[in-house]
């Protein structure tokens, strides 16, 4: 009988929801996950802009699941697809990034050391919003995700009782009750690069989001507002050792 | 057949139990509990009581002990009785726990827990105690009103089990059969305040439990929507709390490699690894039903656990059951599982230490427990504690039996109530 967590040998797969992210960082950001995860698993939200094309690109993608109808205004249900999908590929291992996510340089080397033990089910990182460019990330009342750890890797426990809850926007990439399970923080760092366009680009952002969520229901209504702030606060961005 | 009522209060301060005492019997014999305000003296031997209904006559509790045992069934509603009774060992013994107050709670739930196992039926006032002990043995009842539940229909039903159950006591029957009736009134009560109240976490798992219980497979359901807004709700351990309960719920599906996984996700100290890697090596080599056992030890419900051991052969099934048996208060079943061997092992000497001290303080036997709770102590110093709870024992029997009366003494002098004597190969 198999035990439920192994301290070697752990197969890490990627699991990535996309949508229209042909001509952004997708491409980027496959050809780093493939240096260091074994599998990837795509879904992809009614993409129309050959999205599923560049996927299949890449040999690590195992599974791509191509929706002919949008589910983001109804997430939840999309992060339930794609969980589904993913552990349907039998892994030990998941890391749930967004298509415009990338870990520092250094995680390549270290991350297998975090998957490779048996007493953590998840790993909580710190995201660094990049804001305008590459070279700087937001920090401010609003935008301070990297002040503290989000868990996106995971240990997939088979039979364990997994559930989203059901929002319709920003819902945690991970089932919530993995906050049951024992987890640790690490230092390894991603960056974020949904904000680093133009302003024009990150006006269409603001607009979507607004449609999607008027009230500020799902999410925060002044940090809505702050994503049109013209002067934010910006930090520069250093890389390990620097 | 004589009825006799050993109270945890006079007769007079007896509001919250007396609806229960509508038992058929010719005359209930009644003997006073502590008096918090009122002095002992007014025990007057065979003074009868006002009261509705059956004649009920107020003795001392040393003229209850003149009744025929074997003519005798006994009620008793403080946990110390038992421990004057010395010799006398009525036909019925059942114990109706009220729920404890003050700063007596933590000693009196301790004391109750120990009895529980030796008495043939137990009523409980207390919810957590009911299902605390529905999962120990059988022969276990709710007396609680259901304040909790609003608009709970059928009042007195209660009441009118607990004539069943002692009716069917006093014949001589089983009353096994009859806990299934409270356990579908709690699901049926729970159920009416989810409805009207929404999802609520302690509710929900009741729900489980009651349907646990009732080997109703529901229980998994209500479990796991439960453990949801414990996680939500940032409950610390209810991975431990809510989600180790599912490994049983598994087990009793009859689905043991899926209760053994479960169980494996919830196993993060040292000694929970090692007990899940056993587990695993106990079903590996076909051994499901010690496996099934085990899981329901874990989960406390010690109840499934003996049932499962009972036709099980093997050291490892006699060491589970002996560990069921104690766990479960059932003291001297679990000294019948005791071997010479046991007696090269430190651990093991100490346990049976324990259980024969805890025979003979049940037993009235002070010079006898205190013997071997030394004993137990020379093996680990932890045991030490039995001893010092003795003072505490003192304490409340002194207020139990009157000014000067002790446990000491007359019960260690009874020939043939000491436990000792058997355990040469525990030296």
């Amino acid at each position: 009988m198999r035990a439920v967590r192994k301290s070697r040998g752990n197969r890490l797969t990627a699991m990535m929801q996309v949508r229209n992210e042909a001509d952004r960082y997708l491409s980027t950001v496959l050809e780093d996950l493939s240096q260091f995860v074994d599998d990837i698993v795509i879904v992809d939200d009614a993409s129309t802009d050959g999205t599923p094309q560049l996927c299949r690109s890449f040999s690590k993608v195992v599974k791509l699941v191509v929706l002919t109808e949008s589910h983001f205004g109804r997430e939840w249900k999309l992060r339930e697809l794609l969980w589904r999908v993913a552990v349907s590929t039998g892994p030990d291992w998941l890391l749930a990034l967004d298509a415009d996510e990338i870990f520092e340089d250094r995680a390549k080397d270290r991350i297998r050391a975090l998957i490779d033990q048996d007493r953590y089910d998840w790993v909580g990182f710190r995201i660094f919003d990049f804001w305008g460019g590459f070279t700087h990330y937001r920090e401010d009342e609003h935008w301070n995700l990297h002040r503290r750890f989000t868990p996106v890797l995971v240990r997939y426990l088979p039979g364990f009782h997994y559930v989203y809850p059901p929002m319709d926007l920003h819902v945690p990439r991970i089932p919530l009750t993995y906050a049951a399970l024992p987890g640790t923080c690490s230092g390894l760092r991603i960056k974020h690069f949904g904000w680093a366009g133009t302003a024009e680009e990150r006006r269409r952002k603001y607009e979507r989001y607004r449609a999607l969520d008027p009230e500020g229901r799902w999410g925060c209504d002044a940090q809505y507002r702050s994503v049109l702030d013209p002067n934010p606060r910006l930090v520069e961005w250093r890389e390990e050792g620097e | 057949m004589n009825v006799v009522w050993f109270g945890h209060v006079p007769w007079e301060d007896f509001a919250d139990l007396r609806r229960f005492c509508n038992i058929p019997a010719r005359v209930l014999y009644w003997v006073d509990g502590p008096a918090p305000r009122s002095p002992l003296a007014r025990v007057s031997h065979g003074e009868p009581i006002e009261r509705a209904g059956a004649d009920v006559r107020r003795i001392s509790w040393r003229r209850a002990l003149e009744l025929p045992p074997d003519e005798t069934v006994a009620f008793i509603s403080h946990p110390l009785w038992p421990l004057l009774f010395r010799g006398w060992r009525p036909r019925r013994l059942v114990a109706v726990w009220p729920e404890p107050s003050g700063e007596d709670r933590g000693w009196w739930y301790r004391f109750a827990t120990l009895v529980s196992g030796a008495v043939d039926a137990v009523w409980a006032v207390s919810e957590p105690m009911y299902l605390q002990e529905s999962f120990r043995r059988v022969g276990v009842f709710f007396a609680g009103g259901g304040s909790e539940v609003p608009d709970r229909e059928g009042p007195g039903e209660a009441e009118e089990l607990f004539v069943r159950v002692a009716d069917r006591l006093m014949r001589g029957m089983s009353v096994e059969d009859l806990e299934a009736v409270q356990w579908r009134s709690r699901v049926r009560d729970y159920e009416k305040l989810l409805q009207s109240s929404g999802p609520h976490e302690t509710v929900l798992f009741l729900t489980a439990a009651y349907r646990y219980l009732l080997h109703d497979p529901k229980a998994e359901e209500d479990l796991l929507r439960s453990f949801e807004l414990a996680v939500v709700a940032g409950r610390p351990d209810c991975l431990r709390t809510h989600y180790r309960f599912l490994s049983a719920v598994r087990a009793q599906a009859g689905d043991i490699e899926g209760a053994v996984q479960v169980y494996g996700v919830t196993a993060l100290e040292e000694g929970e690894r090692r007990e899940y890697d056993r587990l695993r090596d106990w079903v590996g080599r076909g051994e499901r039903e010690l496996a099934a056992a085990r899981i329901y030890c874990l989960n406390d419900d010690f109840r499934s656990a003996s049932r499962v051991l009972r036709g099980l052969s093997g050291d490892a099934a006699r060491r589970l059951r002996a560990e069921a048996a104690v766990r479960a208060g059932r003291w001297a079943d679990a000294l019948q599982e005791w071997v010479p061997a046991d007696g090269r092992i430190r651990a093991r000497r100490r346990d049976a230490a324990v259980v024969r001290g805890t025979i003979d303080l049940l037993r009235g036997n002070r010079a006898g427990a205190v013997h071997h709770f030394l004993r137990a102590a020379a093996e680990d110093i932890q045991a030490l504690g039995r001893l010092l709870e003795l003072r505490a024992v003192d304490k409340h029997l002194e207020r139990l039996a009157g000014k000067g009366e002790s446990f000491d003494e007359s019960g260690s002098k009874e020939p043939g109530q000491s436990v000792d004597g058997d355990d040469a190969g525990a030296q």
